[in-house]
Order: structure tokens, then C-alpha cells, then sequence
């Protein structure tokens, strides 16, 4: 089985990372930072590790305001929501997932104003092109560090010293980045930086995050609000990082396996990481392109993108494609939408989609050289004809 | 109290939430403190959690060690 969709969440995952699940479970399984026996105690220590590891990984010197969430959707809606209130303008891309896209739409119906910035047909976006679109009453600008679609990077660092141009707030979803690309938020400007765990953090789903830049801090409203262990003599939420945005109990079985994720990644190297994804990613864009009837979309760059390669076969929907590839050569991969209807526009392949390669570090150049030879076993066949 | 008491007795350090406690002890750690998490005594805070206790004539130094970051530290104060 050769497993390409690792932009949907990385598998496997390394050994560590089960094991660590494992052992949170069998030996100190209890809730973090609500009781003081030594197994509360642990299970907090073992939170705080992943604080400390993903607040090293972002260049963010605070683990205090690492903010875990279920997921970075979690993350994008208490960024998005907890900021932007009626009269508010938000500049956002064509290129964003659902997961920024959706919670804007719904703040659009409360007062919010937002410009969604047209990105080029390769999905990249023109810095110049948002400030065009930044006004005296912008509070924010929301992009996506690497498109989940067709993996084009986006000039972060750019956007980043603009937005401090202009006194605004940045928030990056790096869903699709963290782990693969480095990241430092203060280098880069980042003032909310939301991501998942599951990707190419290597941790569990369910596990994700909010960095909390000082620039932001006391300026977000809680989404929930509940039991934080602390200040337990008051019915009033508490106003502190990250005790204000993580009511409830914590997943700290997941928030286990993703430090062990993120002790992997810091490990091996952000850069070799890369490396690998981007050798990969430089094959299947070369591959796929030379077979006729194959259109790629994106970049055509594998420096430019993530490992994220989407195409089409002429003739063929893309989850005919999709299936037959699982079906002939075991090849796991996505079809459809992507959750971002906006960058299929962009990339005129709205309402189609498109089949997406997405490996990861632990996919080969041998296995890459395969699927490029399963698509063009079919692409080379009339649609239909694989009885 | 054990019979193994400091002679000055102990003190803790009372933090906003469990995380400025999880932090001081890396801090505490580094600086080769002696100091125990304890469950938060009732009588002097409303948190639920952990806080820091160590030997009471070690107190400057655990401020010292506690002063480079932002734990959100409430008190410290003789047990």
C-alpha cells in the first residue's frame, strides 16, 4: 500500500508516538493540573512538554502561551472569533481552507467585513495585491502558510512585516506547514499562529493549537468557557494564558503522543524534513507532467510548495481516478474539493476537483516512481475501460 | 511534619495555574534547587493543582531562579 495523502493527516506516525499514547494511558493516564498526586503531576508534565516543544518549534519564547485545541480549526475559530467583532475588516486569500473560509463567512453575517484576496493561477498570492485590499478599518489579516490544494507557499515573512507596517494582526494557519517548513513567529511577524498535530507534526488527531504572539495577547475572547483548575474560588472564567482558552479537560493522552511528535521533527531537522517532501514532490510534478492527458496544477515548482501535488487526467473524474489508483496499484489518495471551494475557483477546477498526491517522510522515490506509473497506466486508457 | 524537616521549615510557591508550577520546576531543575510538587494546601489558595515546595532557606534563591519568566507566581510564602 502506498500511503499519499498525508496533507489529510501523516501516517504512520513514528513509533514513538504510539508508544508514548500508550504509556500516558497505562501509567499515568490521570487529568493534568486538577488534582496534586503524582499522577495529575505527571500527566501535567507531560502537557507542559509539548507546550515547551511547540513553543521551540514556532521561534515562540512562551510555552504559557501555547493554547492546545482539538484541532487547528479549533485554533482558526478562536482567532477569527475571538478578534473580529462588527465593523472589523479581515483580508484573508482565495487559496484558504473551509477551516478559515467558514468561520469568516459566518462572521461576514455579523458585521464583519472581509476581502478575499484573488491569488494567481498557480495559487500564489501577490503581497501587493493585499495590501491594496488592507483599509484603515483592517484588524487582521488570516492566510494560509501553504495551500492544502495544490501546496503553494505563501510569502509569510512579507505579509508579516507589512502587517506590523500597517499595526495590524497576523494570523497564519500553518495546518498544512508546521513540522515541514520552518517557522518563527517573531522573525516572520506572526501574531496567532494555528495548527494541527496531526499532520506533519506526527501527533494524534485531535490534538492542535493557538500561539498566542504578545501582540495578541488579552485581545482574544474565549470560545468556551468552564473549569481551568485554577482560580477555582470564583465562577468567573480567568483571564491568564493558556488557562483562558482551554476549559475543560484536556486531550492529554493526544497531547502525549504529539510531544513525542514534535521531540521526532526536532530530532530529525525541520530542513531534512523538507528536503525529503521536496525531492519527492520534484519527481511526481516531473513524472506526472510528461504523461499526456495529465494536467498539474500549482507551481510546477517543488521549491515553491509543499508536498501537496494535485492533478487531473483528461477524460476521467478525479474520483474515478482516485479509486482506480487505490483499486489497481493500492495507492491511497484524495479526490474531490479539498474543503476549499474558493482555491478550485482560483484554479479553475471548480466543481471537478482534483486527485491529490500528498506524501510524506516516509514515503520513497521508489513508491512515487510507481504511482507515476499507475496514472499513466490510465491515463493512457479510455474512461471506463479497465474491466 | 517528617521528621526529616528543614530546619527553617518549608515554603511554596503559588502559582495562577498548574502550568507556572510545571514551569518553575524546570527553573528549579536547572538551578539545582531541592523542592517538591505538592497538592495546593487549601488553607492558603483556592487552586486546584500542584504548587512548589522547598526549604525555606532557599527562598532567595528559588525567587531568583523563578524571576527570568512569566509563571503567573501569586506568592511565595513560609508553609
Amino acid at each position: 500500500m502506498i500511503y499519499f495523502d498525508n496533507a489529510a493527516t501523516s501516517w504512520p506516525k513514528p513509533e514513538a508516538v504510539p508508544k508514548a499514547m500508550g504509556r500516558f494511558l497505562g501509567e499515568h493516564g490521570a487529568n493534568p493540573g486538577r488534582s496534586g498526586h503524582a499522577l495529575s503531576i505527571q500527566a501535567g508534565r507531560v502537557v507542559f512538554e509539548a507546550r515547551e516543544r511547540a513553543a521551540r518549534l514556532f521561534g515562540h519564547g512562551d510555552p504559557m502561551s501555547v493554547v492546545f485545541t482539538k484541532n487547528a480549526t479549533e485554533a482558526l475559530n478562536l482567532a477569527l472569533q475571538g478578534l473580529l467583532g462588527p465593523g472589523d475588516h479581515v483580508a484573508t486569500s482565495t487559496m484558504e481552507h473551509n477551516s478559515v473560509l467558514r468561520p469568516l463567512r459566518f462572521l461576514e453575517g455579523r458585521g464583519v467585513e472581509v476581502s478575499r484576496v484573488p491569488c494567481g493561477a498557480d495559487g500564489s498570492l501577490d503581497p501587493a495585491d493585499l495590501a491594496r485590499s488592507v483599509s484603515v478599518r483592517t484588524r487582521l489579516v488570516v492566510l494560509s502558510h501553504a495551500s492544502n490544494v495544490v501546496g503553494t507557499l505563501c510569502p509569510i515573512a512579507e505579509i508579516g512585516e507589512l502587517s506590523r507596517e500597517r499595526d495590524l494582526l497576523f494570523c497564519v494557519d500553518a495546518a498544512q506547514s508546521a513540522g515541514v517548513c520552518p517557522i518563527d513567529m517573531a522573525a516572520m511577524g506572526i501574531d496567532l499562529l494555528a495548527f494541527t498535530g496531526h499532520k506533519s507534526l506526527y501527533g494524534p488527531q485531535g490534538t492542535g493549537g493557538l500561539c498566542v504572539g504578545e501582540r495578541a495577547r488579552g485581545r482574544l475572547r474565549p470560545l468556551l468557557h468552564g473549569g481551568t483548575g485554577s482560580a477555582s474560588d470564583s465562577d468567573v472564567h480567568p483571564e491568564f494564558l493558556p488557562d483562558c482558552y482551554e476549559a475543560g479537560t484536556l486531550n492529554a493522552v493526544g497531547l502525549a503522543g504529539l510531544a513525542a511528535g514534535l521531540a521526532f521533527v526536532e530530532e530529525k531537522g525541520v530542513e531534512a524534513i523538507r528536503a525529503h517532501e521536496t525531492a519527492l514532490a520534484a519527481r511526481l510534478i516531473a513524472g506526472l507532467r510528461e504523461i499526456p492527458g495529465v494536467g498539474v496544477l500549482g507551481t510546477g515548482s517543488a521549491e515553491r510548495q509543499t508536498a501537496v501535488v494535485s492533478f487531473n487526467v483528461a477524460g476521467w473524474r478525479c474520483s474515478e481516478i482516485a479509486e482506480a489508483l487505490e483499486e489497481r496499484a493500492a495507492i491511497c489518495c484524495r479526490a474531490g474539493l479539498h474543503c476549499a471551494p474558493l482555491a478550485h475557483r482560483q484554479l479553475g477546477t471548480f466543481p471537478e476537483g482534483a486527485v491529490r498526491f500528498s506524501p510524506g517522510l516516509f514515503n520513497t522515490e521508489t513508491e512515487v516512481a510507481v504511482a507515476i506509473d499507475a496514472v499513466r497506466e490510465l491515463a493512457a486508457r479510455p474512461k471506463g475501460g479497465l474491466s | 511534619m517528617s521528621s526529616c524537616e528543614p530546619e527553617e521549615g518549608y515554603g511554596v510557591a503559588l502559582f495562577r495555574s498548574v502550568q507556572g508550577a510545571l514551569g518553575a520546576e524546570r527553573l528549579l531543575l536547572a538551578a539545582g534547587i531541592a523542592h517538591k510538587l505538592i497538592p495546593v494546601p487549601r488553607h492558603i489558595s483556592s487552586n486546584c493543582g500542584f504548587c512548589v515546595r522547598f526549604a525555606w532557606a532557599d527562598r532567595d534563591r528559588v525567587e531568583h531562579a523563578l524571576a527570568v519568566a512569566d509563571l503567573g507566581t501569586e506568592r511565595v510564602m513560609r508553609l
